[in-house]
């Protein structure tokens, strides 16, 4: 393979990686024409992405979108990146629901994902979701005791305040959602659109094709996986 | 007694035997449900006639509710961008001052004629824009996710049913602007639909055009030009709604009834209103000179009417080239392999059961998961000992510029005062924007980009810059190091050197 060619695809990828060049660079956006239009350099850019654990989900004329596609990349994202206070247990468990509550509830129509028409949430309605499944959960006898999730959402759930700024301490459910929607807003996933209830916020491309072009897919069979070994304990045992 | 009954009735009585065929029947009820297709249509006008508050008073409550959703519609459908319906320019910002205006406009005449309803009182612009934010509301639907649902009776079924339309669509571009753009039931509203078939309607238009401008009778050939672009502006909303349709595999699309024949004809129809339309221009175009006075002006309105439709057709015809073979590839992906299968709900499939079964150990395991498909790949560091080490012992870097502005001593105390004035919220985000680059070397002109696309102040972008500056002059502030790099970079809204920042939380910008 001609290693010109193998070297443009591996600055396409590193472009790609950046999600703040998008649209923002002309050679980064020839690149991307290249890899939309000239088979060999899309075979050549999928297969480095492919070879770094990562998967080209959307070509478009200002750049790609990059989604990883193996937990065991080295570009899989932790909840460090999120806040890097977010180093205790509990504290990482709560910011992945509430990103996972974020889109269940921004995307909770049906074909939003495959629609490219604007999605909108608040904080307040992603809170309110969180905690009325927690609190159904609470009154229903489950086999094993309360679940994780619902215990930590019930701890979190109060609506303390600081007397100075007048925002959620990071003993909240609120403080967890905001830096959760902060994080995804500096990842160009959201956009802040108002301070209504909580910060409304819209769903921008990037969030959707990367939820539609696999993510989703890649969560559920993940989620399906552990209930399985959940409840076979004993053939994830005898496997190994 | 239904509709179905009545008519029913009525065809027996007309027929003076009493009985009905079944082929009658068939009648009937095609009637009654195109009846039930046309109450459709106008109830997509109702949300038009709604737009002002119930509860305004003074001038608000006098506005004309009529022109205002016309106008509305105008602004949104002159936005697309190549007259494309899935493309539009206009941000949501734009069409609310655009309606401001149109209701100031409004209210400006309404006190020039009826200055009794406000009891002589001038109207404001405040006011205006107050109301145009709650029109924009109510037609973009926004607490229904754009959709509105009203109750229509289906005479044929003699029963209620729910009818769900939209007007308008909110969607964001890749740079992050939500724009408006309009549904196909809105730009069939606003150009007048016509239940003839577009095609036919089209050459129609044109042969009569063609005869208008022979007879010389430009003044009805400048009549059927609008409506020949309207038709046009239809055929193209059609034809485009066809390739999406191709591309996404809709469900309920039947392949070879639907999508086949539509493509054999517009592959036809689209070069023939082409060269018509051509025809007519050229002809136009080379009597135009002969023409003199009213004649000649309407003549050119024409031409110019003429000269946008050729436009639009002769990009139509360029795309409908490519969609027998866009249509085979789409045939041979959805509809032989089927390879489109719904997505799994995030709610039921995925929150609801690790809310419900998941232990602590599991919620941990799950969790790199959930990060790697939610959120965006993190790029990590390459520790490379030689290259560190060069980067700490080397010498500080010569800045050969003719003139470096920011060198000249008497800035540091410029850079201080500038500081200060930035507000106290300016400085908030600006901080939080630093601890959340989590201790991590990055590039400053990614920090403020990251930031403008969250809040858009230019007070945090400012900040941003100052802080990296003076950290750059000072050699560390607070926390934070700078190194200048030789590139500049420009963001909404600041421009000049780009540095490489880390900063460390342990000691706070703003408590310098």
């Amino acid at each position: 393979m001609n290693p010109e060619l193998v070297r443009d695809a591996s600055m396409l990828i590193t472009y790609g990686l950046q999600p703040s060049l998008y649209g923002k660079l002309r050679e980064y956006e020839a690149l991307a024409a290249r890899y939309r239009t000239n088979h060999d350099f899309r075979m050549a850019a999928n297969a480095i992405a492919d070879g770094m654990g990562l998967r080209v989900a959307e070509s478009t004329e200002h750049g790609i979108i990059l989604s990883v596609m193996d937990n065991l990349s080295p570009f899989v994202p932790d909840v460090t990146t999120v806040h890097n206070r977010c180093t205790e247990v509990e504290r990482r468990q709560l910011i992945g629901l509430c990103i996972l509550g974020i889109a269940a509830v921004a995307f909770q129509r049906p074909g939003a994902l495959n629609s490219d028409t604007a999605c909108f949430v608040t904080r307040d309605e992603v809170y309110n979701k969180l905690v009325a499944m927690a609190s159904e959960l609470e009154q229903t006898e489950l086999d094993g005791g309360v679940s994780e999730s619902a215990r930590l959402i019930a701890k979190y759930k109060t609506l303390n305040t600081s007397s100075k700024t007048h925002k959620p301490t990071q003993d909240t459910l609120h403080w967890h959602l905001d830096q959760a929607f902060g994080y995804l807003a500096q990842q160009r996933y959201v956009k802040k659109e108002s301070e209504a209830e909580g910060g409304q916020y819209g769903m921008l491309p990037r969030f959707r094709i990367q939820l539609e072009r696999g993510g989703v897919s890649y969560a559920y069979h993940a989620v399906q996986e552990a209930l399985k070994k959940k409840a076979h304990p004993s053939a994830e045992g005898s496997a190994e | 007694m239904g509709r179905k009954q009545k008519e029913k009735l009525q065809l027996s009585l007309y027929y003076n035997d009493g009985a009905v065929s079944e082929e009658e029947e068939a009648i009937i009820s095609s009637k009654l449900n195109e009846l039930s297709l046309r109450a459709e249509f106008l109830a997509i006008a109702a949300p038009l006639v709604k737009i002002i508050p119930q509860n305004e008073t003074g001038f608000a409550a006098e506005l004309d509710p009529y022109a205002l959703a016309m106008s509305f519609i105008k602004h949104v459908i002159d936005s697309l961008k190549l007259m494309d319906i899935s493309e539009s320019s206009l941000t949501v910002r734009q069409l609310e001052a655009l309606v401001a205006s149109d209701i100031f406009s409004q209210y400006e005449a309404l006190y020039r004629q009826y200055p009794g309803i406000s009891n002589g009182e001038q109207p404001s612009r405040e006011d205006a824009n107050k109301v145009a934010s709650e029109v924009v509301d109510r037609l973009l639907a926004r607490r229904t996710n754009g959709k509105f649902t009203v109750r229509i009776f289906n005479s044929s079924e003699n029963a209620f049913r729910e009818f769900e339309f939209q007007l308008f669509e909110q969607y964001y571009n890749y740079e992050g602007d939500l724009l408006v753009r309009p549904t196909t039931e809105c730009a069939n509203l606003y150009l007048n639909a016509m239940d003839q078939k577009l095609g036919d309607k089209q050459a129609a238009l044109t042969t009569l055009i063609d005869r208008q401008i022979e007879r010389g009778d430009y003044e009805s050939a400048l009549k059927s030009a609008y409506q020949h672009r309207n038709v046009t502006l239809q055929h193209q909303s059609s034809i485009l709604s066809l390739e999406r349709q191709i591309e996404r595999n809709s469900r309920g699309v039947s392949w070879l009834n639907e999508i086949e024949p539509e493509i054999d004809l517009i592959t036809k129809e689209v070069p023939e209103f082409n060269k018509q339309d051509e025809k007519i221009f050229f002809s136009l175009q080379a009597n135009l000179e002969t023409l003199a006075g009213q004649k000649r002006y309407l003549a050119h309105q024409v031409l110019e009417i003429i000269r946008e439709c050729t436009g639009i057709y002769r990009r139509l015809a360029h795309r409908v080239m490519g969609l027998p073979e866009r249509y085979r590839n789409a045939r041979i992906q959805h509809g032989i392999f089927s390879v489109v299968t719904p997505l799994p709900n995030i709610e039921t499939t995925l929150l609801a059961p690790i809310m419900k079964e998941y232990t602590s150990e599991m919620l941990t395991d799950i969790l790199p998961h959930i990060m790697a498909a939610f959120c965006s790949v993190k790029i990590p560091n390459c520790h490379d000992v030689k290259y560190m080490t060069e980067k700490l012992t080397a010498p500080k870097r010569e800045v050969t510029e003719v003139f470096d502005a920011a060198a000249l001593p008497e800035m540091d105390e410029l850079i201080i005062e500038e500081i200060r004035n930035i507000s106290a919220e300016g400085r908030h985000f600006a901080m939080s924007a630093l601890e959340r680059t989590g201790g991590w070397e990055i590039n400053l002109s990614q920090v403020i980009v990251g930031v403008e696309e969250d809040c858009d102040m230019k007070d945090v972008s400012e900040a941003l810059l100052l802080f990296a500056v003076h950290a750059w002059k000072e050699n560390g502030y607070g926390g934070l190091a700078a190194t200048r790099t030789n590139t500049l970079f420009k963001s909404r809204h600041v421009a000049g050197d780009d540095f490489m920042i880390q900063y460390s939380s342990a000691s706070k910008v703003e408590e310098q």
